[in-house]
């Protein structure tokens, strides 16, 4: 990191190479599913931690930093994106989600159940969401990044699975009607 | 917590009719009815797949191309590199307190000079013309009295002043002289 932060492209590359993929995951899920969103974003994210690599706490994980960053940019999108909201009264293509069709309960079928219920969520709970089962992290590290206890990321966790699975029993008597 | 902890592992391991009424009666404080607790079981399932059958996303090798044409442009070397490093506010302030105390030194280990004031003065001086005088004297009367020989046989009179009896001239030939000196005319 120190390294990177001194202008060695080689420290760049390996970096890169180890987080870029968890990270544009993590962008691209949480930006709309905008590919060049997560893209541009990701982009940025070296940007600063090369810029900030001064600022970087070894006694600290890096990982946990790196989120940390990437969580605090989805969140000012998000307030930014809040306000062009306010202003142009203008949607997101995510949140005009076509009308659930009428077959049976599949992956791609719940996928968009999913998709769905996130967009409602609020960006914290999203962003647990998307560390958790995305990328697969665990609840101390989730905890880490977000800056909340470990018990709240547990329970707002298990409450968004509840409203999941409610989403899930309203679809299931659609289908039975 | 632990409760949740504990319901979480019975979702991912019991359907509702594996759970014995001391388990049923654990999880009613989260769960409302064995559809919900299915549904949530659904949801678990789904969720602990979605990892592993998600598209692997991978960016665009461009953007690894502007990182590090960015990291190239910011790491130049040489003269920039120092004078682009962060300089905390407290090592400026001491630089310029050491060059102030310098100064101040050099400046009072040197004897005052006397200092030359260059003034200007401006002196206007005054010239007169003067035309001649159109009087020439040509001649100049000089007049001379006569020396008169003493009277003989004339007794001592005491202390009385001898009056001269040589004649000068009168007044109004005064006049005359001068008024003909002034004129020029002869």
């Amino acid at each position: 990191m120190q390294k990177a932060a001194a202008g060695s492209e080689a420290a760049v590359t390996v970096l890169y190479h180890r987080y870029s993929r968890p990270l544009f995951r993590y962008f691209f899920r949480m930006l709309w599913k905008d590919k060049s969103k997560a893209e541009d974003f990701l982009h940025d994210l070296f940007i600063n931690i090369m810029e900030a690599g001064e600022k970087f706490d070894s006694g600290r994980s890096f990982s946990t930093w790196i989120y940390s960053i990437a969580h605090n940019m989805c969140k000012n999108e998000y307030r930014k994106q809040a306000f062009r909201l306010a202003v142009n009264g203008h949607h997101h293509p995510e949140e005009s989600l076509p009308e659930v069709a009428m077959h049976p309960l599949d992956e791609q079928m719940f996928t968009l159940l999913l998709d769905k219920c996130l967009a409602h969520e609020q960006e914290e709970v999203r962003t647990m969401f998307v560390l958790r089962y995305e990328l697969d992290m665990n609840v101390p590290e989730i905890s880490r990044i977000i800056g909340c206890p470990e018990g709240t990321v547990k329970s707002r966790l298990f409450y968004l699975k509840k409203r999941l699975a409610a989403q899930l029993q309203q679809y299931k008597v659609m289908l039975e009607r | 917590m632990e409760k949740i902890d504990k319901l979480e592992k019975l979702l991912r391991t019991c359907s509702y009719a594996e759970l014995s009424v001391e388990q049923r009666r654990e999880i009613s404080e989260y769960v409302n009815s064995e559809e919900e607790y299915e549904s949530m079981r659904l949801v678990n399932q789904h969720l602990e797949s979605e990892n592993s059958r998600s598209v692997p996303l991978v960016p665009s090798p461009e953007v690894l191309k502007r990182i590090k044409g960015h990291v190239r442009s910011t790491s130049s070397t040489g003269l920039w590199k120092w004078l682009s490093l962060p300089v905390p506010t407290y090592a400026t302030a001491a630089i310029a307190f050491a060059v102030g105390v310098g100064c101040w030194w050099a400046g009072s280990s040197r004897k005052p000079q006397p200092t030359l004031v260059e003034k200007t003065e401006r002196i206007v001086d005054t010239v007169y013309f003067s035309s001649r005088p159109d009087t020439i004297f040509i001649d100049r009367v000089v007049y001379i009295p006569k020396k008169e020989a003493p009277v003989a046989g004339v007794t001592d009179i005491g202390n009385q002043p001898t009056v001269p009896t040589s004649r000068g001239i009168s007044m109004k030939e005064k006049e005359e002289l001068e008024r003909l000196l002034v004129s020029g005319l002869r």
